[in-house]
């Protein structure tokens, strides 16, 4: 259980423009345990997408993925040729989008391409690829699969397209699957389903998940570990429900207290984090957070601080200066969640 | 509010200047515009002077292109026919472009029957090749350059009030679309300021293209005799008459083809130059 | 509701919005009925001076094409809305847009809503200009009054749309929904487009507003913990017909209809010890093009009875001021 399947090392993935060096990942490194759901949270533009195109080989121009290690299995995926790539993406690690309807062909039947990501050296007769076909379609839950397998994309709803993406992806027995935003373009009860689809399914298909998400509450639903990112780094790292519990960093600290219904309804007024996200390209001198910081001091205008274990739990890193005056905000934590008022 | 013009109008003209295709593009046609506003500065001889001496003349010091049939200086004729060109190509593309315009704007934006009916007819124009139909029209209307206008004119419009109608079932059902109606605004403040500036992009960009469209329309017509009438220089007619000598005397037929394929190439550079930036700066 | 001192600012009677669907030759030929997407069906309901009204639905459900209609670009298909008193329903041209500027829309998608080819000063200048709304030499200090109470700098007059980022632009979507000081904003979706930091700064600001220039405001969005966080009512609507209504709290607390209660099962919990594998709910939302028989929602009800499928269950009031269309609710002792 505790073999890393993927283990990201210092990646740094960079755009780079005439003027300008985007910094979209700097220096994020973690491990991806098998059978377990590794979680990848922040705000829009915080590199938590493109650390997950890094891991695919597909980092467009003018990106490129600057240093680091990527290794899944032992082996560097920085280091393998595109042919070699393209075997990995699809047969050991599969991908799902957003918005499915971009990712399908419209103009082919779901049954084509399912068939189409199938191994053929396998699936060597074309009755064993269509029973397979049917297989996934039943396993991701398509109530009647034989006359949907004869469909085209745009008959299906928004959440049986996702059921559809996950039964490609899925189709040839991958051990780590990548889902970027996978619920968010869905209705609740719709994602409810898809979210649990997926977690039934890793237990069921003994694969890791890597979960690329803005959304808190899907993290506590799916997730085993959680990385929060914040300006192409990750500013803390533990379970999930040590990160709920006690979050260690002012960042998470503001983001969970900032959602309405974290802190009870009677509160008229969320507490919010002034400001907005850095300029990628132009990141103040010490921690990047620090100016929307309520708790900074001057040691985070200067030094940009490490990610380091808090109070000797190497299982839950931090990035912040400030170690002591933690207790000032999990004290408010635990008050906003008794009395439903935390301050401002 | 003195600065908000003179800062979109630097906006704009940064955003253009610092696109490669559009500047590459923008100094070949300026170079055209500049030769066909002063052609006697650039030409060499009378583009009309006949010299008998000096009849078929292959390129050479004196006669940069050579000299044709009739011994008349082939750069000098290129040279004037710059400015008949470019006015056949700018007069025969703004007319359909505002009409085309004007009329996929109040189609696409109220729809309902006139939207039908113009766009069946827009349907039947477009089921004839260009040049077939002007040259159909020309056939009825008798041959010469104002005919020939009238026959672009006539055909020109469909492309543009296409372009511009589809543009505008986008932007009509658009948020800020909503929003201005909401605010209970006149169509026609609805139609000019949030509607036209947000859909004209597209026509604009195609209009450099269709001048181009227009010159070689003209130079094919000229070609066959039924457009700009000789002596007048032009360099459809120029290759035309240079056909009978294309053996002895290629350079007829080169040199006006590359003038007009020159000229082609700056305007289509612009066109994909604004295209490239006009669709940056939408968001 | 149950107080009669507030004043009633809007009042919808039995608004529906059919829209037919394109005939194909196969159609005409057959002599088939018309079709048509019923997006919202006898939808009544009012809204109180100064409240904050939630509508709360899954895509589809028809409360954007209800947001729409009671702003009158779409002409209701039946029905009345009553706008401080006066019927609004049928008024056309210079009536209407009188009528219509006491409302006012927050859009969605903060980059859609904004014309891209204005500044932010002409943008909100227009309204001002066209309705003689001040005196015209007062025009860039009310642009400047706008921006601010937008908690915008009002510096950035000059400048376009797409040099914000998402939250800027949607206070600049809200300070022209000021600009000619509407009593009654609809805001539609305003914050699901956001990041969560600067949702909280949205919500915030509209809590703000409301308060201090006393609008009311129909809240919609399908984030059921923002509305719960924001309004002081909501209303539930599955299939374009509301299924229930009620004080927030109480709806939260203990929702009556099935429907509601499933929308709340399935809303992910922050709560990590509530992880749980069944469903909320199977299956889609049926097309609001062949509506099931009876109750809307039976097909996917887990207490559908034979009643279900056959009667529609009516709208009702009960004694708390609650309203409810269920045959068998939740959490009651009198259905």
């Amino acid at each position: 259980m505790n073999t890393p399947l993927l283990e990201v090392k210092d990646l740094q993935t960079y755009f780079f423009s005439k003027h300008e060096t985007v910094k979209a990942v700097d220096g994020v490194s973690f491990t991806v345990n098998e059978q377990e759901t590794f979680g990848l949270v922040g705000e829009s533009g915080c590199g938590k997408s493109m650390t997950c195109r890094s891991i695919l080989g597909l980092v467009k121009s003018p990106g490129r993925v600057v240093g680091g290690e990527i290794l899944y299995k032992g082996d560097d995926l920085l280091h393998k040729s595109k042919r070699e790539m393209q075997a990995i993406r699809g047969r050991e690690i599969g991908m799902i989008f957003q918005e499915p309807m971009t990712a399908l062909n419209p103009l082919l039947k779901v049954k084509d391409q399912i068939i189409d990501a199938l191994d053929k050296s396998i699936y060597n007769t074309a009755e064993k690829r269509y029973n397979h076909a049917l297989e996934m379609l039943k396993l991701v839950g398509i109530p009647s699969p034989e006359s949907r397998l004869e469909e085209y994309p745009h008959q299906f709803s928004g959440g049986m397209r996702q059921r559809v993406m996950i039964a490609i992806a899925l189709c040839s027995g991958l051990k780590l699957l990548l889902a970027d935003e996978p619920t968010t373009a869905l209705d609740v009860t719709i994602q409810d389903q898809v979210m649990k689809l997926i977690n039934r399914l890793r237990d069921q298909l003994k694969m890791s998940v890597i979960l690329i998400t803005h959304d808190l509450g899907v993290v506590a639903q799916m997730c085993d570990r959680v990385a929060v990112m914040y300006a192409g780094q990750i500013v803390e790292m533990t379970d999930t429900r040590t990160l709920f519990h006690m979050p260690r960093h002012p960042y998470t600290y503001a983001l969970m207290s900032s959602l309405p219904g974290a802190a009870g309804s009677s509160q008229k007024r969320l507490p919010t984090i002034e400001g907005a996200p850095p300029n990628l390209a132009n990141l103040p001198e010490g921690c990047p957070f620090a100016p929307r910081c309520r708790f900074a001091q001057d040691i985070c205008r200067k030094e940009k601080p490490e990610l380091l274990p808090y109070e000797g739990d190497v299982a839950h890193l931090v990035r912040c200066h400030i170690r002591d005056g933690r207790t000032q905000f999990v004290g408010a934590t635990a008050k906003g969640k008794q009395e439903g008022g935390a301050e401002q | 509010m003195k600065n908000k013009r003179s800062r979109r109008l630097s906006g704009g003209l940064k955003a253009a200047f610092s696109n490669r295709s559009f500047v590459i593009g923008f100094v070949i046609t300026a170079i055209v515009v500049v030769v066909a506003l002063f052609p006697q500065v650039f030409a060499t001889h009378d583009p009309n002077a006949l010299s008998p001496t000096e009849v078929l003349a292959g390129p050479s010091s004196a006669h940069f292109f050579g000299t044709d049939n009739y011994g008349r200086d082939v750069f000098s004729r290129c040279i004037w026919a710059t400015r008949m060109d470019l006015q056949i190509g700018l007069i025969s593309a703004s007319i359909p472009l505002v009409v085309g315009s004007i009329i996929g704007l109040l189609a696409g934006f109220y729809g309902g029957i006139v939207d039908t009916l113009f766009m069946r007819l827009l349907d039947v124009v477009m089921a004839f090749p260009f040049t077939v139909l002007v040259i159909a029209i020309m056939a009825i209307l008798g041959q010469g350059i104002q005919n020939m206008y009238i026959a672009i004119w006539i055909i020109g419009w469909v492309a543009f009030a296409k372009l511009v109608r589809a543009e505008v079932l986008v932007v009509k059902n658009s948020e800020y679309v909503m929003a201005a109606r909401i605010m209970g605004f006149s169509d026609r403040r609805i139609l000019l300021r949030h509607i036209l500036p947000n859909t004209i992009s597209s026509a604009i960009v195609y209009f450099t293209s269709y001048i181009v469209i227009c010159m070689l329309t003209g130079a094919s017509l000229s070609f066959l005799g039924l457009g700009v009438q000789p002596p007048t220089s032009e360099w459809g007619s120029l290759m035309n008459m240079g056909r009978g000598y294309i053996n002895n005397a290629p350079w007829m037929t080169i040199f006006p083809g590359l003038f007009l394929a020159i000229t082609g190439v700056g305007l289509s550079l612009i066109g994909d130059g604004m295209t490239d930036f006009l669709r940056t700066k939408g968001r | 509701m149950s107080t009669p001192e507030r004043k009633c600012l809007l009042e919808l009677e039995g608004i529906s919005k059919w829209f037919p669907r394109k005939r194909t030759v196969k159609d005409a030929v057959q002599h088939a009925e018309r079709q048509y997407v019923k997006a919202v069906s006898d939808v009544s309901l009012q809204i109180y001076e100064g409240e904050n009204l939630g509508l709360v639905g899954e895509s589809g459900c028809g409360k954007s094409t209800l947001a729409r209609t009671i702003m009158r670009l779409y002409d209701p298909t039946a029905g009345q809305i009553i706008l401080d008193g006066r019927d609004i329903t049928r008024l056309k041209g210079n009536a209407l847009r009188q009528e219509r500027i006491k409302m006012q829309m927050v859009f969605q998608d903060p980059y859609s809503s904004l014309n891209p080819r204005m500044t932010v000063y002409e943008m909100l200048e227009e309204p001002l200009k066209v309705y003689h709304f001040v005196p015209k030499d007062e025009i860039p200090q009310e642009v400047d009054r706008l921006l601010r109470i937008s908690g915008l700098s009002p510096e950035i007059a000059n400048r376009f749309p797409g040099e914000f980022s998402g939250g800027q632009r949607q206070r600049l979507g809200i300070a022209r929904a000021l600009a000619l000081r509407p009593r009654f904003i609809i805001a539609d979706e305003p914050v699901s487009a956001l990041d969560v930091s600067i949702q909280a700064q949205i919500l915030n600001l509209l809590a703000d507003l409301q308060e201090e220039l006393n609008l009311t405001v129909l809240f919609i969005s399908h984030d059921l913990q923002v509305v719960r966080h924001i309004s002081d009512r909501v209303i539930v609507m599955y299939l374009g017909a509301i299924v229930e209504s009620g004080k927030t709290e109480d709806v939260f607390d203990r929702p009556h209809h099935p429907y509601t209660d499933v929308l709340m099962k399935a809303a992910p919990s922050l709560d990590v010890d509530a992880r749980t594998k069944e469903y909320a709910i199977e299956g889609d939302p049926p097309s609001p093009i062949s509506i099931p028989s009876g109750c809307k929602f039976h097909p996917r009800c887990t207490r559908c009875q034979e009643r279900c499928r056959t009667e529609q269950p009516a709208l009702t009031t009960l004694p708390d001021g609650r309203q409810i269309a269920c045959h068998f609710p939740l959490n009651t002792d009198s259905p």
